[in-house]
């Protein structure tokens, strides 16, 4: 019996790892550790899907095309997000964001 | 007999050749169905196709142009703002939402943001329909002593500045603002330059428009009836604000233009 709780309790804890998550912020950081303040490895613009690795307090450390990183959990969803650059892709493009707004966009998603 | 054959033969070949004939029909109404149907289903997907390309071209709806301008301008104007260096201050906002609660505002999302900037005192961007982003530059609440009380007034200001639309009336004016939720199939690519002038017409309604003396007098007209019990505290705030002008004159660039009657706001208010 004890086994068996056990067994559950862990099934329970890992049930959410390995599955994709989507960014839900318009830009999000992808930090090599979990802290805001820290370096971030990229940029990930909303809707990009992450493989989730872990769980570790309001962090996923999550794998994006081979980059392994923390994302702030708020700035994620389960489910694929309605994306503005999605939704409005034309216009989107045509937009004259540089690599400094990105940088700055990823900070003000972390405010 | 022969006459008889000959009839027999001329009845039984009419009789075939009308069955042929039903049959030719049937075959071709059948094939027609057949065709019909496809181009049906062509037409649709053609349809379909159209609708999906025609989506590609739009100029975002109002909610969403005001969630992703709101983002583009801080993210354009972070060097003047300093926001990077700023904090959302979450009790000042329990505050701003106790004065709030019963007031006819339930339903507003906010955010308040304190950042070290003399570019613009106070300003709120909009997020869409009742979602709301406040921002407040700590000199400006350094000059004014204003503690988190006087601030909720100061917060229930600008809310009232935004519910009476003087925002969105200055940019009716642009280009831009005309084409939120259209399209452009037609001209396949977008007026980019229209929308940098709306994203520019944003900062000069901060830095050089901001209100007009009918507009603050609306405004505290509007906070006398609705703050009620408030009143007190209210009149506690615009004393520090009317204590502190010259001071604020000192640092923040035309202030005299964006608030033309600050001076008057206690006087009002009594």
């Amino acid at each position: 019996m004890k086994k068996v709780l056990i067994f559950l309790f862990l099934m329970l804890c890992f049930s959410s790892q390995g599955k994709t998550w989507f960014t839900e912020a318009s830009f999000t950081h992808l930090f090599e550790f979990a802290a805001a303040e820290g370096t971030y490895v990229d940029t990930l613009p909303c809707g990009s899907p992450v493989h989730l690795i872990s769980e570790k307090g309001s962090w996923l450390y999550v794998d994006w095309k081979g980059k392994k990183g923390f994302l702030k959990k708020s700035a994620t969803a389960e489910n694929p997000p309605s994306c503005f650059r999605e939704k409005y892709p034309k216009f989107y493009e045509a937009l004259p964001i540089d690599s400094a707004d990105l940088h700055y966009w990823g900070k003000w998603e972390e405010k | 007999m022969r006459v008889f054959f000959l009839i027999v033969w001329l009845l039984q070949s009419l009789a075939l050749g009308g069955e042929f004939q039903v049959q030719k029909y049937l075959e071709q109404d059948a094939l027609m169905g057949e065709m019909g149907k496809k181009e049906s289903f062509k037409k649709g997907k053609r349809e379909r196709f159209h609708k999906r390309e025609k989506n590609l071209y739009k100029y975002p709806s109002f909610d969403d142009f005001w969630k992703f301008s709101s983002e583009y301008w801080l993210v354009k104007n972070m060097r003047n703002l300093k926001w990077d260096r700023g904090r959302r201050d979450r009790l000042l906002e329990k505050k701003f939402s106790e004065l709030i609660k019963g007031r006819g505002f339930s339903s507003l999302k906010f955010k308040v943001f304190i950042f070290p900037t003399n570019w613009i005192p106070h300003f709120v961007l909009l997020r869409g329909r009742g979602e709301l982003f406040f921002f407040i530059s700590q000199r400006f609440i350094d000059i004014a002593k204003l503690n988190r009380s006087d601030l909720s007034f100061l917060l229930f200001e600008d809310l009232l500045k935004v519910q009476r639309g003087e925002l969105l009336n200055f940019l009716k004016k642009s280009d831009f603002y005309k084409k939120i939720g259209s399209e452009f199939f037609e001209k396949r690519r977008p007026d980019i330059g229209e929308f940098e002038k709306m994203i520019w017409k944003i900062t000069s309604f901060y830095r050089d428009y901001g209100s007009t003396f009918e507009g603050q007098f609306y405004m505290v007209k509007e906070a006398r009836k609705l703050l009620g019990d408030q009143l007190k505290n209210y009149q506690l705030y615009l004393q520090k604000i009317e204590t502190s002008w010259p001071e604020q004159l000192k640092v923040f660039e035309k202030l005299q233009s964006l608030y033309p009657a600050e001076l008057m706001k206690k006087k009002w208010a009594n």
